[in-house]
C-alpha cells in the first residue's frame, strides 16, 4: 500500500472499516445503529451500511464512533449508500 | 478524559424497555455517551452498562418513551454507600477500631537484652513484681519500675525500657566487679578483707604484721610490704635508707565467727475442709478484673484454687478461669522438739551454703533456741577457718586507706 492509498484509507471517515479477529469485530465510523438483535447488527457508516451476522452477538462497547462486537461471527455484508448519494446502486 | 475502563469507577447496569432501540442507541452515540455490554434480549428489551456521569444525560434522551430499571451498580462509590447504610457494619467497624486502639495500650511481648550474670527468668520475675509483664498496661511508672529493678537485682548499672508498638524492650547493663590487681613490680601490703582471729600466717615476701591470735578488722595490715633495713654502708648516703618496699606474698588464715539468727514457727497449722465451697469465674479484660466468687465470699479461713480456661495476650489481654474457694478450719498444733531440731539443722546447712565461702573449713557450730509467744528464735553460731587477705598497693605520699 503506497502513501496515497494509506491517506485515503485513514481519511475515509464515512466508509465502513472493520477489523475482525476470532470472535471479536471492531467497527469504526459508526454513525447510526440501524438494527440490533442477537443474530444481526447493522450500522450506518455514513455513505454505506455494514451488517454483521452471527449468533449470540453482543456489543461490548460503543464509544466515539467505534463499536466492539463479540459473538459467533458468521458473515459480514456491506450495503450500498442511501438514495441520491454517491454509492447508491 | 475520564477513565471509563477502570472497574473502580461508578457504572450502572440498566434494563431499557421500549420501541426503536436502535434510535436510542444512535442518539446516545451522537451525544458521545459511552455504552458497554449492550445485550439485546428482544425487540422491546435490552440491557446496557453506562458510566454514572452519563446516566442523567441518558435519562434526558429517553424521556418517558422508555422504561428504565437499574439492575446493578458497580464501583467503589456504591460499595461505600452500601456499606455505610448498614448499621451492623458501622457498629462492627467502630468495635474493630476500639479493639485496635485498646489492644495498643497493653504490652504483648517483653524482650530483654544485655543480661549476662542474671538469667532471663530472674529478670522477668523482677519485672513482673514491678508490674511489667505480658498483658500489663503500658501506663506504668517507668521510674518506679527502674527503681524496683535496681533494688531487686544487684550490680545493675543501667536499665532502659522502650516501647516499640506492643513490644517492651528492656535493656540492662550489669556492672563488673573485678578485684584490683596489683602489678608484681609494685610494692604492696596484704590486708584483711574480713573480721576474724588470725590462725596462721605464711609470709613468703614481706613482714608478718598480725601474729596468730590477733583480732583483725577489714583493712588491717596482715603482711607488710615495708621491710626495715639496717644498712652497713657507713659513710655513704645509703646509710640513711632505713626501709625497703616489697611486693608482699603469702597466705593468712583466720578463724571467722558467724552469728546468724532465724525464726521458726512454734505451731503447725492444720487445715481441715468444712465442705463449704463457693464457685465462681474470674475474668480479666485488660485492667478490668471481675471475680464472682469474691462477691459472695464470707469465710474466715479458706483455700483458693483456680483453673485457667483461657489466657490470651493478643489482640487484647483476656484471662478466664474457674474459681473454687473451700472453707477450712485451722487448728494449731505445737511442734515437737525433734521437728524443731530437724528444721534448725536444715537452716544451718542453708546458712553455710549462703554465708560461708566455699574453701572454708567449719571448726565449730552451735545452736541456741529462744522461745517467744508464737515463734522460736534460732541462733546459729559458726566458726570457720578461712583464707583472708587481699593485696593493697603501697602509694608513697598517700595514706594506705
Amino acid at each position: 500500500m503506497n502513501v496515497k492509498d494509506e491517506l485515503l484509507f485513514d481519511f475515509s471517515i464515512n466508509m465502513p472499516r472493520l477489523l475482525v479477529s476470532g470472535k471479536t469485530c471492531i467497527i469504526d465510523n459508526v454513525k447510526k445503529i440501524v438494527f440490533i438483535t442477537e443474530n444481526s447488527i447493522i450500522v450506518d457508516n455514513g455513505k454505506r451500511f455494514s451488517a454483521i451476522n452471527g449468533d449470540r452477538l453482543r456489543v461490548k462497547m460503543i464509544e466515539e464512533e467505534r463499536m466492539i462486537v463479540t459473538g459467533e461471527l458468521l458473515s459480514i455484508e456491506f450495503y450500498p449508500g442511501k438514495k441520491g448519494e454517491l454509492h447508491e446502486e | 478524559m475520564r477513565n471509563r475502563g477502570s472497574f473502580l469507577e461508578h457504572s450502572i447496569r440498566i434494563k431499557v424497555e421500549g420501541f426503536e432501540q436502535e434510535k436510542l442507541l444512535t442518539e446516545c452515540v451522537g451525544r458521545g455517551i459511552s455504552m458497554k455490554d449492550i445485550h439485546s434480549v428482544n425487540d422491546l428489551e435490552m440491557s446496557i452498562t453506562l458510566m454514572e456521569w452519563d446516566y442523567q444525560e441518558f435519562l434526558r434522551i429517553t424521556k418517558n418513551r422508555y422504561q428504565i430499571t437499574v439492575l446493578q451498580e458497580n464501583g467503589y462509590k456504591p460499595v461505600i454507600k452500601k456499606t455505610f447504610q448498614k448499621k451492623s457494619t458501622i457498629v462492627g467497624l467502630i468495635l474493630f477500631a476500639f479493639i485496635l486502639i485498646y489492644q495498643s495500650t497493653f504490652v504483648s511481648e517483653i524482650r530483654i537484652l544485655g543480661y549476662e550474670k542474671f538469667t532471663e527468668t530472674e529478670i522477668r520475675e523482677s519485672l513482673r513484681e514491678a508490674g511489667l509483664y505480658e498483658g500489663s498496661s503500658k501506663r506504668l511508672d517507668l521510674k518506679q519500675l527502674k527503681l524496683h529493678i535496681y533494688q531487686d537485682l544487684d550490680n545493675i548499672t543501667w536499665i532502659g525500657v522502650k516501647y516499640i508498638g506492643n513490644l517492651a524492650e528492656v535493656t540492662i547493663i550489669e556492672g563488673t566487679i573485678t578485684p584490683k590487681f596489683v602489678d608484681k613490680s609494685k610494692p604492696c601490703h596484704i590486708i584483711a578483707d574480713k573480721t576474724g582471729y588470725i590462725a596462721q600466717t605464711i609470709a613468703r615476701e614481706g613482714v608478718v604484721a598480725a601474729a596468730p591470735g590477733t583480732y583483725v578488722k577489714p583493712g588491717d595490715i596482715l603482711i607488710s610490704g615495708i621491710v626495715p633495713l639496717k644498712s652497713t654502708a657507713y659513710g655513704t648516703p645509703g646509710v640513711e635508707l632505713m626501709e625497703r618496699y616489697v611486693h608482699s606474698e603469702g597466705e593468712v588464715y583466720a578463724k571467722v565467727p558467724y552469728r546468724l539468727f532465724y525464726y521458726q514457727e512454734k505451731y503447725e497449722y492444720k487445715k481441715e475442709p468444712t465442705k463449704n465451697s463457693i464457685y465462681g469465674i474470674r475474668v480479666e479484660i485488660g485492667d478490668l478484673k471481675i471475680n464472682t466468687a469474691k462477691i459472695f465470699y464470707g469465710y474466715d479461713n479458706s483455700v483458693y484454687t483456680e483453673r485457667n480456661v483461657l489466657h490470651l495476650i493478643r489482640p487484647i489481654p483476656i484471662h478466664l478461669g474457674f474459681v473454687r474457694i473451700d472453707e477450712v478450719e485451722v487448728t494449731k498444733l505445737e511442734r515437737s522438739q525433734s521437728e524443731l531440731q530437724k528444721e534448725a539443722n536444715r537452716l544451718v546447712r542453708q546458712a553455710i551454703q549462703e554465708k560461708v565461702p566455699k574453701n572454708s573449713q567449719i571448726l565449730n557450730k552451735s545452736l541456741k533456741f529462744s522461745s517467744g509467744e508464737n515463734i522460736i528464735g534460732v541462733v546459729i553460731l559458726l566458726e570457720t577457718l578461712e583464707k583472708i587477705g587481699e593485696k593493697k598497693e603501697i602509694v608513697i605520699g598517700y595514706p594506705i586507706n
